[in-house]
């Protein structure tokens, strides 16, 4: 395929805001790259997904790269919960040739859509109030602080109800597997709701997190020649730029008005996944 | 022998940053940092050294990247070899070798895809230079899984 420069740049902007949108909510702008490839420029939705593989990983290499020296993304809930998501993704590209992928997408769909309540419910809250350590979140020392701009102050933080989370991430890991798409909706909802982090330490860690996983089915996509370097070169510029300054942005946001971006964002990315499982590829 | 120097890079690197990170303090590497109940004084050196492999892949990648997209528009000629797209390693080092536009962009992604798994990579050494045994053991175990999906041609997204 040909593209000219007009379409690259108009390619690249889009980018941009996917990587700025991606970075914020910690889902990595995947969602906004296969609607604008397929809609905007007519891409088969295989390629389409190609484009987004690339997005996921280069938001969250160019955010992290900032989360991680600002102290916001916890790299021992990262690391610790990787163990869960790598190996639910592979049980799930295990067991997916044997279940209709259809009905997959609509379960989890339709699952994800219902979870917007809880987060709705949240909106009020600022921090967590009253979360204490639990034992394993003490053996590995997952509780620490981070530097709120907004509030003016160092936050600390503690986790609770680790083992549920990490059940949560193996899950989050088996549907990104089974269906092949990204399942940061999934690891903000674990550690928002579930694990009861602050919701900017949430957002920075699944982005943390999301690159690993997204890489290890990059490959496999690279091989199939899903990915197509004309296409994939203007999306990871855009995003690269755009996950540079979300992760400058989230800094000076609230944890109020994060969770409120994140909302819609999550409602797009569930009625995505219903209608992918019509068989319309958005 | 890049192998055998590749960790002792690494450790010079991570000393360095230490300093940087602990401008009154020297030779960190013997003395560890007090363990305290946020674990920041710890993780310094491994926050700059897990941010410091995610810039140089970003960075790297980018400047590739840019590079490829300057030839395909630049270079008439490059132009018609770009209907064929590179989809093996051996594919894309035969066409960066040849100034291929697409083969170099596509160098430029492999670097960008391989930046996270080298972090993890790199995360198995930082931890265990910071006597962290729990969390050596669990970087190494994600880098498994990593590898062990690689080598199966599975995972998820």
């Amino acid at each position: 395929m040909d593209l000219s420069l007009l379409a690259m740049l108009g390619l690249f902007a889009g980018s941009v805001l996917a990587g700025v949108l991606g970075s914020l909510v910690g889902l990595g702008g995947g969602v906004l790259i296969v609607p604008l490839l397929t809609l905007a420029f007519g891409l088969p939705i295989q390629y389409a997904i190609g484009a987004s593989i690339v997005a996921v990983i280069a938001t969250s290499s160019g955010a992290a790269a900032a989360y991680v020296r600002d102290h916001l993304s916890n790299i021992r809930i990262g690391m610790f919960l990787e163990i869960a998501t790598t190996a639910g993704a592979i049980s799930g590209a295990f067991v997916a040739g044997f279940l209709a992928p259809q009905l997959l997408f609509i379960i989890f769909g339709v699952i994800l859509l219902i979870s917007v309540a809880p987060i709705i419910f949240k909106l009020g809250e600022e921090l967590p109030q009253g979360v204490h350590n639990d034992r394993l979140a003490t053996r590995l020392q997952l509780a620490s602080s981070y530097p709120d701009h907004h509030l003016g102050k160092t936050v600390d933080y503690q986790v609770t109800r680790t083992s549920s989370g990490f059940a949560m991430m193996y899950v989050a890991g088996l549907i990104s597997g089974l269906l092949g798409i990204g399942s940061g909706t999934f690891k903000v909802l674990a550690m928002d709701t579930i694990m009861r982090l602050p919701m900017k330490v949430s957002t920075t860690t699944s982005n943390f997190m999301i690159g690993v996983t997204a890489a290890a089915s990059a490959g496999i996509y690279f091989s199939r020649g899903d990915i197509l370097p004309l296409v994939a070169a203007p999306v990871a510029l855009g995003v690269l730029a755009g996950a540079f300054v979300g992760a400058r942005l989230l800094t000076y946001l609230s944890n109020k008005m994060l969770r409120l971006i994140f909302i819609p964002v999550m409602a797009l990315i569930a009625l995505q996944m219903i209608l992918r499982g019509f068989g319309i590829g958005l | 022998m890049l192998a055998m120097s590749f960790p002792n890079i690494l450790c010079e690197q991570y000393k360095i940053m230490q300093k940087n990170t602990y401008p009154d303090t020297h030779d960190l590497m013997a003395v560890p940092p007090v363990m305290n109940d946020h674990q920041h004084a710890e993780d310094a050196g491994l926050t700059a050294v897990i941010g410091w492999v995610l810039q140089v892949g970003v960075v790297l990648s980018s400047v590739i990247i840019v590079l490829g997209m300057g030839l395909y528009f630049l270079h008439p000629a490059g132009r018609q070899q770009t209907t064929l797209m590179p989809h093996t390693l051996v594919q894309v080092f035969q066409g960066v070798l040849l100034l291929q536009p697409a083969a170099i962009i596509a160098l430029g992604l492999i670097i960008l895809i391989a930046t996270p798994v080298v972090r993890v990579a790199i995360s198995i050494l930082a931890f265990a230079l910071e006597h962290n045994r729990k969390f050596t053991v669990i970087s190494t175990i994600v880098l498994l899984i990593l590898l062990l999906s690689f080598l199966l041609g599975k995972g998820g997204a």
